[in-house]
């Protein structure tokens, strides 16, 4: 055994592990932490397996983004079934949903083990030698003037997938916005609404972000010749901009505003308009003329990067919502909590 | 196999050590905040470890110079997290 | 002698079993949500698979093939954004049967609410400090659903702008 496969296999057991944390943990919080580390560990994983690229994305969305998300939700939903069950006049612990009985679940999961022994059977028996797209892509990237073929293949020879997600992105957010309750419309998502100023989390939110906006934008511009791209860099900015809201150092912006609806709107929006001047100046629909394709597709990357950047954080921010009793409450009372206590 | 090499095994292996120590004390002292010191203490230590393990083989300067940028990095996430995780203890708030 | 990339293949079928597992038999919703992250991280790990086969090895250097990897990058972002969506449904739903456990609460039925979906016994002690219980019960919750919407308009502030 070769001391490669043997990091491997160890990478593959400590994902194995997450993996059964995550299905199997008791309390959600647990599972969702397991989740973010199960992203980390993934991103070495693609390594492993040639894909900066990807490990840059698994990293910042898998991971980060998705794992603050949860981990929001979460902590939302424990506090308002306390804060009801208390309004209620309930007992506080309330009783978990039932699951399903022993039967159900050993079928259910003799049916899962026959779907994992279906695949591990593709993987082991996937055509020889592999079918691959290198010589395509390599035999057509020097037209692109890109270096990287990852971005290559993104935002040239399969620019529609990017076009659409790009369009994926706003739509989520017109989905989120849209479950705001009615006298909330236009107004701030509070979720990242800060109760207590913690001095650590301020000072973090103004040391990082100089260096963080600097390492997206590296991120979004060393892209097109080496492992990094708008994603990627989007999301750091995102990141970024995340952290400043959540120190309180800067307010949510309100849904209804103008310039954020602009920056959300305008990479999707100026990757539409080259994509349909590709008739006029170019093969077709997304087409670029061949001297100008390299700076178009800087072009439309900046402004991807920073749709990107500011649909992800209000993503995670949520749909807008009014202040309730239910919110944190400042000005903490440590005994009370203690009386309190129902573990 | 230089002495730049020895150098490099001695430190990566020590600061595995140092890893392995925080991750004893993770699983086995009794509560959060003693859990937390021990995990920031001696992992900032390892990676440290790690990284003035891995100097002599990375490229200069660009390639030493971003792990010395990992490690202040981690030191930073570290030192912050550990802080905001103490506040949420005290505050008595569930998650531990 | 087994390639790495069959190792994780092999890795990436077992989590998507896992994963599948979950999305079913999960009660929470919150819970499943996250199952079907692992599921699709699953799935984007054996197309991972797919690509790094098709690729080889440039001076020593691996690569995979650039297309599944940048579907592979397509598929991350959706799937996010589709997380975000789902999250924000379940605990949308999760004020509605809030509202609605109250409505029958205060009808006099006496009827247990359903919870929301992710109230693990053991963690849950209090994350709202400070609150007495009588100061709790006089707020109105957020109003839900189209009756409770109405109930709610007068004390509507204008939607901030930027």
């Amino acid at each position: 055994m070769t001391p490669t496969l043997f990091a491997d296999l160890g990478l593959l057991i400590i994902l194995l592990g997450l993996a059964l944390l995550i299905t199997a943990a008791r309390p959600a919080f647990i599972a969702v932490a397991a989740y973010m580390a199960y992203g980390l560990v993934m991103a070495l994983a693609w390594v492993r397996l040639a894909a900066v690229d990807v490990a840059l994305t698994e990293a910042a969305i898998g991971s980060g983004l998705t794992g603050l998300l949860l981990l929001g939700a979460v902590a939302w939903s424990q506090r308002h079934t306390q804060f009801q069950a208390r309004r209620l006049g309930l007992r506080p612990g309330i009783p978990r949903r039932a699951g399903a009985g022993r039967g159900l679940t050993l079928l259910v999961a003799l049916a899962c083990g026959g779907v994992s022994a279906g695949l591990a059977w593709v993987v082991l028996t996937l055509p020889e030698p592999a079918p691959s797209q290198v010589p395509l892509v390599q035999a057509a990237l020097p037209i692109t003037g890109l270096g990287n073929p990852v971005t290559g293949v993104l935002l040239v020879f399969r620019a529609i997938d990017t076009l659409l997600e790009s369009v994926v992105l706003v739509f989520a957010l017109v989905g989120v916005w849209s479950l705001a309750s009615d006298p909330a419309w236009g107004g701030r998502p509070r979720s990242l609404h800060v109760v207590q100023h913690s001095g650590a989390l301020v000072l973090l939110g103004q040391l990082l972000p100089p260096v963080g906006i600097l390492m997206g934008l590296y991120l979004f511009w060393v892209g097109a010749d080496a492992p990094g791209g708008a994603f990627q860099g989007g999301t750091m900015l995102a990141a970024m901009w995340l952290l400043v809201l959540s120190a309180g150092l800067a307010e949510v912006p309100a849904v209804a505003s103008r310039r954020l609806r602009l920056l959300i709107t305008g990479g999707p929006l100026l990757f539409l308009a080259v994509g349909f001047s590709g008739w006029a100046f170019a093969a077709g629909f997304l087409g670029y003329p061949p001297a100008w394709s390299k700076p178009l597709i800087l072009a439309i990357e900046a402004a991807l990067t920073l749709s990107i950047a500011a649909a992800l954080a209000m993503l995670v921010a949520g749909p807008p919502e009014r202040p309730t009793a239910a919110d944190p409450q400042p000005d903490p009372q440590p005994e009370r909590n203690q009386q309190r206590g129902h573990r | 196999m230089s002495v730049l090499d020895l150098y490099s095994y001695l430190l990566i292996g020590l600061g595995v050590l140092f890893f392995c120590t925080g991750t004893l004390g993770l699983l086995r002292f009794p509560d959060a905040l003693s859990r937390l010191h021990a995990l920031a203490k001696a992992d900032n230590l390892a990676l440290g470890l790690v990284v003035l393990g891995l100097l002599p083989q990375a490229s200069w300067p660009l390639g030493a110079m971003k792990l010395l940028a990992v490690w202040l990095f981690a030191l930073l996430a570290s030192t912050t997290v550990g802080q905001l995780v103490g506040e949420a203890i005290r505050r008595g708030d569930p998650f531990r | 002698m087994i390639p790495a990339a069959t190792l994780f293949g092999l890795g990436a079928a077992l989590i998507i079993g896992l994963g599948l597992f979950g999305v079913i038999l999960h009660p929470e919703p919150l819970r499943k949500v996250l199952a079907f992250n692992l599921l699709g991280s699953g799935v984007f790990v054996l197309f991972g698979v797919v690509a790094r086969r098709g690729g080889g090895r440039l001076e020593g250097v691996p690569f995979g093939d650039p297309v599944p990897q940048a579907l592979i990058i397509t598929g991350l972002v959706v799937a996010f954004a589709a997380t975000v969506l789902a999250v924000a449904l379940v605990l949308r739903l999760a004020q509605a049967d809030w509202t609605h456990a109250d409505d029958s609460h205060r009808g006099g039925q006496g009827q247990v609410p359903q919870p929301s979906p992710d109230a693990a016994p053991d963690t849950s002690a209090d994350l709202s400090p400070g609150l007495p219980p009588d100061q709790a019960r006089a707020p109105s919750p957020r109003a839900v659903g189209p009756a409770a919407a109405s109930r709610s308009v007068p004390n509507a502030s204008p939607p901030a702008a930027a």
